[in-house]
């Protein structure tokens, strides 16, 4: 009945929507009619209304993201200092400060390269979802029937679908002979939709009298009129969302920003404060600029950004041994900091294997007897559609797992199978399925589906007795609601199987509704997807770290609950159906409210639509959570990539869901997800550990540059030496300790906040005014001894050619290398020494702490490096003393921790 | 409040006549009054059969319908702007250009001087769904401020009984480099400023509309970019209907690149420009 007529025949107060309106007024609100448009209308509304299309040609995408790479402040930073440099060369030239330039402007694009390609990432999601879609289409124009290109179709525009097209556009049916589609990538559901021409009064996307584009034909053949085409279909909202939702930037790219802010804060204020002392104090602008230029490249730890990169990558590689594939480098540290896991339930947590595990009687819950249950099993099996083929069979999962079954107990599926005469396939909206099976002369109908739809036509329930049945009268139908009450809340899936004996085989056109009155219960299949084994511990592994994890499913509540309790999602002694939330109830609920729930303990959401998955999220946000989402579907793509971190299934899910998320499970399998945020957890860890290790060395590069502009002293290390720890001698020890091994407390520790970041006042108090102090102290004096030893005399004059002057910088340049030893290992650990043999376990800390002293050693008695570096050989005793530096650093940061673990209160 | 649909006789005027019909239906007096300037574009027995067409959807649902063909006056501006009652009593319904090309969708229409004037109550909207039928069901609405939900009063009221959930959204914008640097608890500053803005906004609605708090929504977003983060909000909400409130423009009209113009462009929804009459 038409929206616009109510049953009493009074006046609607609303138009309705395109599915609501009767077939004949579809041609005449769209401004079409059964011969479609005319060439030229369809011309002038494709202008006015654009093409049917999703793509949105951005070719220069990626010289957008490069060119962001460069207004990060660390580049900008490089870049003055590189100018000050050529400006430097400009007043006096021939000082090697050009050269110095090229150097920045080369670190600078480096830094640049490297946070690109952390960013790049080919945007293919967008190409998957175009597979989707059909490339040219029968319509009719003009009167004739004729194929275009799909993307040439305009609303009003009257197409022709038939078995295995994909639809072009969004259509409101006008004709159809029975017609069937697959919604999959919009519901998620692969289950047929009989589709029909009549008015509906359902909502737009669960009217059975459109068809969507993306979506599939399985059967028959029809005619429609587009009313949605491009963007404005729902296949193409999907997309729209899947290129516009711009993932928010992620915990490890936040607390980077704000490291890189207040090091560009330090670095900028300390260079215009000295600059105008230098200035107050009558320096030459020689002096001055000379001055600023170090003190930025001393502050900026050239090296930091691309050791995040290959840190990043190095993580991503020893998770993808987990079954853990990351896209996104990002993503390797966001899953570390991941609060909730909201998790597919088929497929992630069960083995997406239905077994069958109990077959009852009509009124109990108990296995029945053999013959019963025999009987019971063939009836079902009779109403199935498989295929036999050389592996297995081949068709629904429940109902392989039916002869799978009898299998089991010694029968052969196919016997029945044999005696299908007719088959009414499985119908998602009836829930059932059947068929009429011959034996002789005699036909018998069978049927099972959900209990709810066979219940109206079941007359009698079997008894178990030799034939025997009783009236399905109000106690036998109470008992057997009973009875499917208790399975479902054992978290099984119910089958209802019942059959009756027909005296004639009825016309060829009967459809099942048609001829099934009058069935006979005959039992129960109760059939489960098996929790995978290794979930209850992984779930447990998150509740000790403080993570959440909720379901979000389609299927039954009781089901869902059962499977969630088993997880241990759900505490034990919780009260059924408290923590489970299900998706009508989550059409009236705010957003607000479902952050709410969440609070109040609800952990399954059940019967709930793909659309909805994303409001789930959006309330999570609310709550200022990281969140981990799961899906495979093409409809998952938007939550995907709202979500923190959108973990796609690589066996089992569509390409669309894999190119909108940031991470691939390999084997579908949820522990996986938990030992990809143990390893992002370590890589976060050990990301702070060599941030730390890195900004000590600001200490010793900063001070030489203060006392140059307070004091009538030489510069104690020049620039190029900077470079040579930031982007040489540093880079591998920062690596190492990137490498390091999950700590044995990292999963027994709460998720940090969003706001924790790298740089908090105790790495800055640590790195600057603790070891980074020792350093420069150290450093210098040796520097000065070395000065005086030589002859010069405080206040005079030194060349920058000088020997003298090349042996001082030499060894101050050399002694920070060995103490950096003694910071590296340092680091290894919060409150332990660091020196254990695990240490030597690790290469790259072997490697680093070997070429940080080759290194010590050939700047000062290599010519060539010496050449580069500016830098000259000292006595032997005087390098020996350098090495003392190593056991300082480590002693005294040793002590350090002692004290710290005494004021933590711990023994 | 008396509510008038400017028609221009085009099929997107009959797609616009969908909305005005729901509105009207929402007014007390279920009125409609169609108003047609004469030109050159469309007259006789086609426009009389696009008008008829208005009339017997009206009829259909209990809403009266009056056709008043109009006089050039200077333009069709000025027919228009001659017969309608000034004031915030009146409200009246236009269209956007069905296809903007290099002029834009509102920039230098009619509509977009109607609702600059601000002689009455003035809702343009550009129909990008027309399976919709005027019925949304879904609306986004988006604030600009604090009190900008007082001033969508007058078309959400009208709009209220085919409304079946409104979801609210406010932007809390910043520039583009602001946005790349972003701290977390900046944003999250940022972000619960705005979420009480919208919140109470929400709560404003739901005093002054026939719709249960339950079936109203707000949402808060930190965003760089107005005109596609709300796009992508009215694909998230699946809204049928995107509101935006028309920015005081007097002397210049939208131009191309205007946030408006943007979202008219890339929204997945109808979008409906409004403006209430000064007072």
């Amino acid at each position: 009945m038409p929206l616009d007529v109510t049953p009493d025949n009074e006046p609607a107060t609303e138009l309705g929507q395109i599915q609501n309106l009767a077939t004949d007024e579809v041609f005449d609100t769209l401004g079409t009619g059964p011969d479609g448009l005319s060439a030229a209308e369809a011309a002038s509304r494709a202008e006015t209304l654009g093409r049917n299309s999703i793509e949105v040609t951005d070719n220069l995408w990626w010289l957008r993201s490069l060119g962001r790479q460069f207004t990060n402040f660390f580049t900008i930073l490089l870049d003055i200092s590189a100018a000050i440099c050529f400006f430097a060369e400009y007043i006096q030239p021939g000082e090697g400060m050009a050269l110095l330039g090229w150097a920045l402007l080369g670190v600078s694009i480096l830094n640049a390269l490297f946070s690109f390609f952390q960013e790049f990432r080919a945007e293919r999601a967008m190409e998957e979802l175009r597979k989707y879609l059909p490339h040219r289409v029968s319509i009719r124009r003009d009167g004739r029937e004729t194929e275009v290109d799909a993307e040439e179709l305009v609303p009003g525009d009257v197409i022709q679908v038939r078995e295995g097209d994909r639809i072009p556009a969004d259509a409101r049916i006008v004709e159809c002979h029975d017609l069937s589609v697959s919604n999959a990538p919009l519901t998620g559901e692969s289950n047929p939709i009989t589709l029909t021409h009549d008015a509906s009064r359902k909502p737009l996307t669960e009217a059975e009298n459109l068809l969507f584009a993306g979506c599939t034909v399985l059967r028959g053949s029809g005619r429609a009129v587009v009313f949605a085409t491009g963007f404005r279909s729902q296949f193409g909202r999907i997309a729209m969302l899947s290129q516009g939702i711009r993932r928010k930037p992620s915990p490890l790219e936040r607390a980077t920003g704000q490291m890189v802010r207040v090091l560009t804060v330090i670095a900028v204020a300390m260079g215009l404060t000295f600059f105008a002392y230098g200035v107050v104090t009558d320096k030459s602008l020689w002096v001055n600029l000379v001055f600023m230029m170090g003190i930025i490249v001393a502050n900026v730890p050239e090296g930091l950004l691309p050791t995040f990169t290959l840190s990043l990558a190095m993580g991503s590689l020893r998770m993808a041994k987990r079954n853990v594939l990351v896209k996104s480098l990002n993503a390797v540290e966001t899953l570390g900091s991941v609060h909730v896991i909201c998790t597919d339930k088929t497929g992630t947590l069960t083995l997406n294997r239905l077994e069958v595990v109990r077959v009852t009687a009509p009124m109990s819950p108990d296995q029945a007897a053999d013959k019963m249950e025999t009987g019971i099993l063939d009836a079902a099996i009779g109403a199935s559609d498989l295929t036999q083929t050389e592996i297995g069979f081949s068709g629904d999962p429940l109902d392989v797992a039916i002869a799978t079954r009898i299998k089991t107990i010694g029968g052969t599926p196919t016997d029945m199978l044999a005696t299908q005469v007719r088959h009414f396939a499985f119908d998602a909206a009836a829930r059932q399925a059947g068929s009429i099976l011959a034996k002789g002369n005699q036909h018998r109908l069978v049927v099972k589906g959900a209990w709810e739809a066979l219940r109206p036509h079941v007359a009698a329930c079997a008894t178990g007795a030799p034939e025997g049945a009783a009236p399905a009268d109000a106690k036998a139908l109470a008992a057997c609601d009973d009875t499917v009450s208790d399975l479902a809340r054992q978290g099984f899936r119910v089958i209802a199987v019942a059959a009756r004996p027909l005296e004639t085989v009825p016309d060829a056109k009967a459809a099942l509704p048609d001829i099934e009155d009058g069935l006979t219960l005959l039992g129960f299949i109760c059939l489960e997807d098996p929790l995978r084994p290794e979930v209850p511990d992984a779930v447990a592994k998150c509740q000790s770290a403080g993570i959440r994890t909720v379901m979000i499913t389609g299927d039954h509540p009781q089901t869902a609950e059962a499977i969630a309790r088993r997880a241990g999602m759900i505490a034990a002694d919780a009260e059924p159906g408290t923590t489970v939330v299900t998706g009508d109830e989550l059409k009236k609920m705010r957003e607000e409210d479902v952050a709410d729930r969440f609070e109040q303990g609800a952990a399954v959401f059940a019967r709930t639509t793909p659309e909805q998955k994303m409001k789930i999220v959006s309330a999570l946000h609310r709550r200022d959570l990281v969140i981990a989402m799961t899906g495979d579907g093409v409809n998952d793509a938007p939550a995907l990539k709202s979500a923190d971190v959108g973990v796609a299934m690589g066996k089992d899910g569509t390409d669309v869901a894999r190119e909108a998320a940031q991470v691939i499970l390999l084997d579908d399998n949820f522990a996986s997800i938990v030992a990809g945020i143990e390893e992002g957890r370590t890589i976060f860890a050990n990301i702070r550990k060599f941030t730390n290790y890195v900004l000590v060395s600001n200490g010793p590069e900063i001070i030489p540059y203060l006392l140059y502009m307070l004091f009538p002293v030489p510069l104690a290390l020049t620039v190029i030496q900077i470079l040579s720890i930031d982007l040489g001698t540093d880079i591998v020890p920062s690596m190492a300790l990137g490498q390091e091994k999950p700590d044995a407390q990292v999963m027994k520790e709460k998720p940090r906040s969003r706001r924790q970041g790298l740089l908090t006042w105790s790495v800055i108090a640590h790195s600057y005014g603790f070891l980074g102090l020792i350093e420069a102290a150290f450093s210098i004096s040796l520097f000065f001894w070395v000065l005086f030893d030589g002859g010069w005399t405080w206040g005079a004059p030194l060349d920058a050619k000088d020997p003298l002057y090349h042996s001082a910088t030499g060894i101050a340049l050399s002694s920070i290398l060995l103490m950096q030893i003694g910071n590296l290992f340092g680091r290894r650990s919060r409150y332990g020494s660091g020196l254990d043999l695990d240490a030597f376990k690790n290469r790259l800390i072997v490697f680093g702490v070997l070429f940080e002293i080759v290194f010590s050693w050939a700047i000062l008695y290599a010519p060539w490096v010496g050449t580069i570096l500016g830098t000259g050989p000292v006595a032997t005793e005087v390098y020996m003393v350098a090495w003392l530096g190593v056991p300082l650093i480590f002693g005294l940061d040793y002590i350090r921790k002692r004290v710290a673990w005494r004021l933590a209160g711990r023994p | 409040m008396p509510v008038f649909l400017a028609h221009d006789g085009s099929l997107n005027g009959d797609w616009i006549a969908h909305y005005a019909l729901h509105l009207a239906a929402g007014s007390v007096d279920r009125r409609l009054t169609v108003l047609h300037v004469e030109d050159a574009n469309i007259s006789g027995e086609p426009l009389h059969q696009r008008l008829e067409r208005v009339s017997g959807l009206g009829e259909r649902i209990g809403v009266t319908v009056e056709t008043e063909i109009l006089p050039m006056h200077g333009g069709v501006f000025g027919g228009l702007d001659d017969y309608l009652p000034k004031g915030p009593e009146t409200l009246l319904v236009s269209g956007a250009r069905v296809s903007g090309g290099r002029r834009g969708l509102l920039s230098g229409t009619i509509s977009e001087r109607l609702l600059r004037f601000g002689h009455y109550n003035v809702l343009a909207i550009h129909v990008l769904q027309p399976g919709l039928l005027g019925d949304p069901r879904r609306v986004l609405l988006t604030l600009s401020d604090p009190g900008s939900a007082l001033r969508a009063m007058p078309f959400l009221l009208p709009l209220a009984p085919a409304i079946e959930h409104l979801d609210i959204l406010h932007l809390a914008m910043v520039s583009r480099f602001r946005f790349s640097n972003l701290s977390a608890a900046d944003a999250a500053r940022l972000y619960h400023a705005a979420q009480s803005v919208a919140e109470s906004a929400a709560n404003e609605i739901a005093a002054s509309i026939p719709l249960s708090t339950d079936r109203i929504d707000s949402h808060v977003r930190v965003s760089d970019d107005w005109a596609k983060q709300t796009a992508v909000e009215a694909g998230r909400y699946r809204a049928g209907l995107t509101m935006a409130e028309m920015p005081s423009l007097k002397s210049t009209g939208l131009s191309f690149g205007h946030p408006i113009e943007q979202l008219m462009r890339i929204a997945p929804s109808d979008v409906a420009v409004y403006r209430e009459a000064e007072a």
